[in-house]
């Protein structure tokens, strides 16, 4: 579905990305995950174009994204951001109805697609749709993100730590939401995240990058299998010790249950 | 009521109206050309430079100066270089706002921008203008204030606004004309900023209701203030740019015989309102339609006549054998005369008509008893006291020809040199705050304040015969020659004094117009 091969692009100073080769199959998950400015954000924006390849090249259903017109692209690619991004002018309905807005459909099929949106994330079309995004909690807008990222039907969808600014309550909400969607929709997703937890939870495969390039590339179990790479057995070494503490507290009570 | 202030509150609607088109249209340019600018100029660090230093420099220079150069720049006056210097005064803080604005708006909502799907123009359009919007209006805001101010400083240039009221007014000592104009301006600058203020808000909490209520307001309070009725059916403060658009047929297309609407002109003085109201009384009397162009800067109003947009004014001999013959020499008054005529002809199909009977020079004067005590009569005798004693001047004096030859040809060197404008000059010798004044031999203040003027044995000054002035449309129509030229030779100086005093007094003042009668009627 997307492909990546020797991937380079610089901006002014060392490259960002020094040769990244991704694949990510249709109906995958997948997890970009590295320290920051390792380019993970670089990798996913190449893919809508909102950044230019200095060398490689990078398709999407096959075909080269410099053989369509950027605009054409990014409307067939949704697109989630940490802080949300919303248009503060717009309401809530308006944001997410501005991809089909712009395809042109009509309003009753625009009506129609950010009412049943709305409800896919979790919102009351009557009730959030006329309401300015300034009046919404962070989870909240963090829904209408997701819902303006699904609104033209996209098969591909880029999420940049679409979590990270939430509580850990709202966080666990959303991403287990974000693996349903994913599921009922059949999308492909790109995950970009700084949180070995959330990758291990949601993705079907875990790309880890460092200093522009792909170190470690392989499913959950076969990464806690095989690390492969020091930066990936520190990645692991936290949820490892979590669930190490998780299981000896639970040990714990079950034998003081047991007495 | 006085006369003054009932003529003032008369002549308001017309020169509101003509107030608020200029600033209207000026506004409105300024939006057109400063939006697009910004919008080109965000990502073009050289253009984005250039483009708001220019305009900086701009807004360094004097309001007053920049519109006077418009008038040689554009080669025209009245409307046009009125607006290209108040558009210019416009783009500054609209260009800045635009661009501060856009340059404030998020890089993750532009970005955001693009990731739906839009293309540049949409981006703009549907993102960035809609949050840059209360920061741009801010910026117009800022302008419109800037020129509802600056616009009555159009009036020297021959666009008629608020300033006819303030610059007559200022001339005539007549304070309930200013404070008309000014209080006029003030309003207009108010309504506008609190209209603006309303749609800034609404820009700033998306209301669109409320934003489109204040752009109706906007809307009605110019279309409404500029069309607002003429109280006279000739609409004399519009005479200029009517005569600016009727200039664009040739002359010879015409009829000169059939010359129907004479267009009389005056510069910035009172002795130049009442001129320009006698003219106009005698070319009603012989059944003609008078237009008149008050408040003109001095080479404004001869280029208007030159180029026939005026009919007729009284200029003086010595000005226009400085200014337009370029001479600095000094020759006996009837040489003068007879050169500038001559030239006049020659050169700029002027006719002069001929002179009215009095002089309006340059005349050092002094205090009666202050002249006496020192013993001085002349200039000649000024000579050695003048290093204890403080020349007061109006602000051109100083710069002028005629002030270098007196200085040298008497050894002139005063303690100290004050300029004023030429209003508070006579008061401030009255009151002793300075000893000499360069006055001007025809003012009515002379005679009030009993003051002499100092004779000029050499004579270094030269001659300022009142002379009157046709244009080329109007030298060769037989009834405006008709009209005017009995005048000639009929105002002797005591006259003129007494009509100037008539109309700068503070006490049981009179109109120009009013003053114009006066002379009309037989000398007694
Ligand atoms: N627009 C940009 N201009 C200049 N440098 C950039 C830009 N975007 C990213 N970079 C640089 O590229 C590298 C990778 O950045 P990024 O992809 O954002 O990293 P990550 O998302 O993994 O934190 C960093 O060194 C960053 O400073
Ligand atoms: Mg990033």
């Amino acid at each position: 579905m997307i492909r990546l091969a020797g991937a380079r692009c610089c901006f002014g100073g060392g490259p960002a990305l020094a040769g990244v080769d991704l694949h990510v199959a249709a109906g995958e998950l997948i997890a970009l995950i590295g320290p920051s400015g390792c380019g993970k954000t670089t990798t996913l924006r190449v893919i809508n174009r909102l950044v230019t390849l200095d060398a490689g090249s990078a398709t999407v259903e096959g075909r080269s994204v410099y053989d369509l017109d950027a605009t054409e692209l990014r409307r067939r690619i949704g697109m989630v951001f940490q802080r949300f991004a919303l248009f503060p002018h717009l309401t809530v309905a308006n944001n997410v109805g501005i991809t089909p807005r712009l395809l042109g459909w009509e309003s009753a099929r625009i009506r129609a697609c950010v009412d049943e949106l709305l409800a896919l994330v979790g919102l009351a079309p009557a009730e959030y749709g006329p309401r300015m995004p300034s009046t919404l909690s962070g989870g909240q807008q963090q829904r209408v993100g997701l819902a303006r990222a699904l609104a033209a039907e996209p098969r591909v969808v880029l999420l940049d730590e679409p979590f990270g600014a939430l509580d850990p309550v709202t966080r666990d909400t959303l991403q287990r939401e974000l693996r349903r969607l994913h599921e009922a929709l059949g999308l492909t997703t790109v995950l970009v995240t700084h949180d070995m937890n959330e990758a291990l939870l949601l993705a079907d495969r875990i790309v880890v990058m460092q200093g522009g390039r792909v170190v470690r590339d392989g499913a959950p179990a076969a990464l806690l299998a095989e690390p492969g790479h020091p930066l990936v057995a520190e990645l692991l070494e936290a949820p490892t010790r979590q669930l190490a503490r998780l299981t000896a507290l639970r040990m714990g009570a079950a034998v003081e249950a047991a007495r | 009521m006085s006369e003054p202030l009932r003529e003032a509150l008369a002549r308001l609607p017309e020169l509101f109206a003509a107030h608020v088109m200029v600033t209207g249209v000026a506004l409105l340019v300024g939006i057109v050309l400063g939006l697009p600018l910004a919008v080109a100029a965000r990502r073009r660090p050289l253009l984005r430079s250039g483009a708001i230093g220019l305009a900086g420099v701009v807004q360094t220079i004097p309001s007053l100066a920049l519109l006077a150069l418009m008038v040689p720049l554009l080669g025209a006056f009245g409307l046009l270089p009125a607006l290209v210097a108040l558009v210019l005064y416009s783009v500054l803080p609209i260009l800045r706002n635009t661009l501060v604005g856009l340059e404030g708006i998020p890089r993750e909502l532009l970005d955001a921008g693009s990731a739906v799907g839009m293309t540049p123009t949409q981006r703009l359009r549907l993102v960035e203008l809609p949050l840059a919007a209360p920061v741009i209006m801010a910026g117009v805001r800022t302008a419109a204030i800037w020129v509802v101010g600056t616009a009555t400083l159009t009036t020297p240039v021959g666009q008629p606004s608020l300033g006819n009221l303030i610059f007559g007014g200022l001339q005539t000592r007549s304070w309930a004309t200013v404070l008309v104009g000014c209080a006029a301006a003030a309003v207009l600058a108010l309504v506008l900023d609190a209209l603006i203020a309303l749609w800034e808000r609404a820009a700033a909490r998306r209301d669109r209701r409320q934003g489109a209520l204040a752009l109706v307001g906007v809307a009605l309070l110019f279309v409404g203030g500029s069309s607002l009725p003429s109280s006279r059916p000739d609409a004399p403060a519009n005479a200029v740019s009517m005569a600016t658009a009727t200039s664009d047929v040739p002359a010879d297309a015409k009829d000169r015989a059939a010359l129907e609407r004479v267009v009389v002109g005056a510069k910035t003085f009172t002795e130049q309102y009442i001129l320009a109201a006698l003219l106009e009384a005698r070319l009603r009397e012989a059944g003609l339609q008078v237009a008149r162009a008050d408040s003109l800067g001095s080479s404004v109003v001869f280029d208007a006549l030159r180029t026939g947009r005026l009919d007729v004014y009284v200029d003086y001999s010595g000005t226009l054998w400085a200014n337009v013959l370029k001479r600095n020499d000094v020759r006996p008054a009837w040489e003068m005369a007879h050169e500038v005529a001559a030239h006049l002809a020659r050169e700029h199909d002027i006719r002069v008509l001929g002179a009215l009977g009095f002089e309006n020079a340059y005349a050092l004067s002094m205090r009666r008893d202050r002249a006496e005590a020192l013993g001085v009569r002349s200039i000649a005798d000024l000579a050695a006291h003048a290093p204890r004693l403080r020349l007061g001047s109006d602000y051109e004096f100083l710069q002028r020809p005629e002030w270098a030859r007196v200085r040298d040809a008497y050894g002139l060197a005063f303690k100290d040199l004050v300029s004023f404008d030429s209003t508070f000059m006579y008061d401030a010798v009255h009151k002793g705050d300075v000893d000499v004044i360069s006055a001007f031999s025809s003012d009515g203040r002379i005679a009030a304040y009993d003051l002499v003027v100092l004779e000029d044995p050499l004579p270094a000054f030269p001659a300022y015969d009142a002379i009157v002035l046709l244009g080329p449309r109007a030298a060769n129509d037989r009834r405006v020659v008709g009209a005017l030229a009995p005048l000639v030779g009929t105002i002797r100086v005591e006259r003129m004094r007494a009509a100037n005093l008539m109309v700068d007094r503070d006490d049981d003042k009179r109109t120009p117009r009013q003053a114009a009668g006066w002379l009309l009627e037989p000398a007694p």
